[in-house]
């Protein structure tokens, strides 16, 4: 059973309501208010422009003093991304605060999504692409926004 | 599909336990092993002892007992971190290792000075007060921390309510909004 929701997790709901991230959206699932459907614009100038990411986020029971879990559920070609669309973030992990909330984190996945960084990899193989021949892996992180990440 | 699947079950330690650790830590030779953690803990004790007690045996004994108890505890936590990182494809741990103790990334080269200066740090502690004043909100719980509310002030001098610091504090002791200065 899960308890009543926090006043914090209301009061973030409602600010990232009113007052949006630019060029991202996330909505509390109806039937879970701690389950958020996530939008995120590939940032312009980075391989991703143009295409539509769709993430969701997850507030665990203890949430804030543990990080909010969050995962592409679009294909994207990205060396901190892997397969499962699991993100290789330190705020994710052992760099969680509960200073940070659902806004700083999502800004970071957009902010990852401009800089991508094969020095800590998560997806191997795209990482060393990224690292050997660069062009061709921003060619390829192009092609698949097209083929997979169009609203 | 079967072979790959059954790899990698070897390669996760099934338990935190010491055996674990070091058999699969056999696999990669150059990875830190809990043994190796181990005799790390161990030469800094002896160090330390040593110049505590201008090398007397009598004053070593019992210091030496207590050391033997901490490197147990170290070993249980050094065979958690390598199944944290087994999960990763690329063994980063040739280079890094986490702090049990502060969960930070260190240089394996730097990883015994840094464990002996974490577990000797003093923990970060704070003041109790109660608001005579509205200080605006407490980033933890994001209410207001208002007049005649009990609260903790940092040594960064940073306030939030004493029961949502004493909830983070349980799980890393660090000012939620400046983790770098512990």
């Amino acid at each position: 059973m899960a308890g009543a929701l926090p006043r914090r997790i209301i009061k973030e709901t409602q600010r990232l309501l009113a007052d949006p991230v630019p060029g991202i959206s996330a909505n509390p699932d109806e039937s879970n208010a701690r389950y958020f459907h996530v939008m995120i614009a590939g940032p312009d100038e980075s391989p991703f422009a143009g295409g539509v990411f769709k993430l969701e986020l997850f507030l665990p029971e203890e949430y804030p003093m543990a990080a909010p879990k969050v995962r592409f559920m679009t294909k994207i070609y990205h060396p901190n991304i892997d397969k499962l669309g699991r993100i290789c973030l330190d705020i994710l992990k052992d760099k969680w605060s509960p200073a940070l909330q659902i806004r700083t984190v999502l800004l970071s996945i957009q902010a990852l999504l401009s800089a991508p960084n094969p020095e800590d990899p998560l997806a191997t193989d795209v990482a060393e692409q990224w690292k050997t021949n660069e062009a061709e892996a921003i060619k390829t992180a192009k092609q698949w926004t097209l083929a997979y990440a169009q609203a | 599909m079967g072979g790959r699947q059954s790899s990698v079950a070897e390669e996760r330690p099934r338990s935190n336990s010491v055996d674990t650790a070091q058999v699969s830590a056999r696999h990669r030779p150059n990875v830190m092993t809990a043994a190796e953690l181990m005799q790390t803990m161990r030469n800094a004790r002896i160090l330390s002892s040593s110049s505590d007690s201008n090398g007397s045996e009598d004053d070593a004994g019992p210091s030496a007992i207590h050391g033997a108890r901490q490197i147990r505890g170290m070993n249980i936590r050094a065979g958690r971190i390598h199944s944290q990182h087994s999960r990763r494809s690329v063994p980063v741990f040739m280079m890094d290792m986490k702090c049990p103790v502060c969960h930070k990334v260190v240089p394996s080269d730097d990883a015994d000075i840094h464990l002996v200066m974490c577990l000797t740090r003093p923990k970060i502690t704070y003041n109790d007060d109660v608001l005579k004043e509205d200080k605006g909100e407490c980033s933890i719980c994001l209410e207001d921390l208002l007049a005649g509310n009990c609260i903790a002030r940092l040594p960064c001098l940073c306030i939030y309510h004493k029961q949502c610091i004493d909830d983070w504090f349980k799980r890393k002791n660090c000012c939620p909004e400046h983790p770098g200065d512990d």
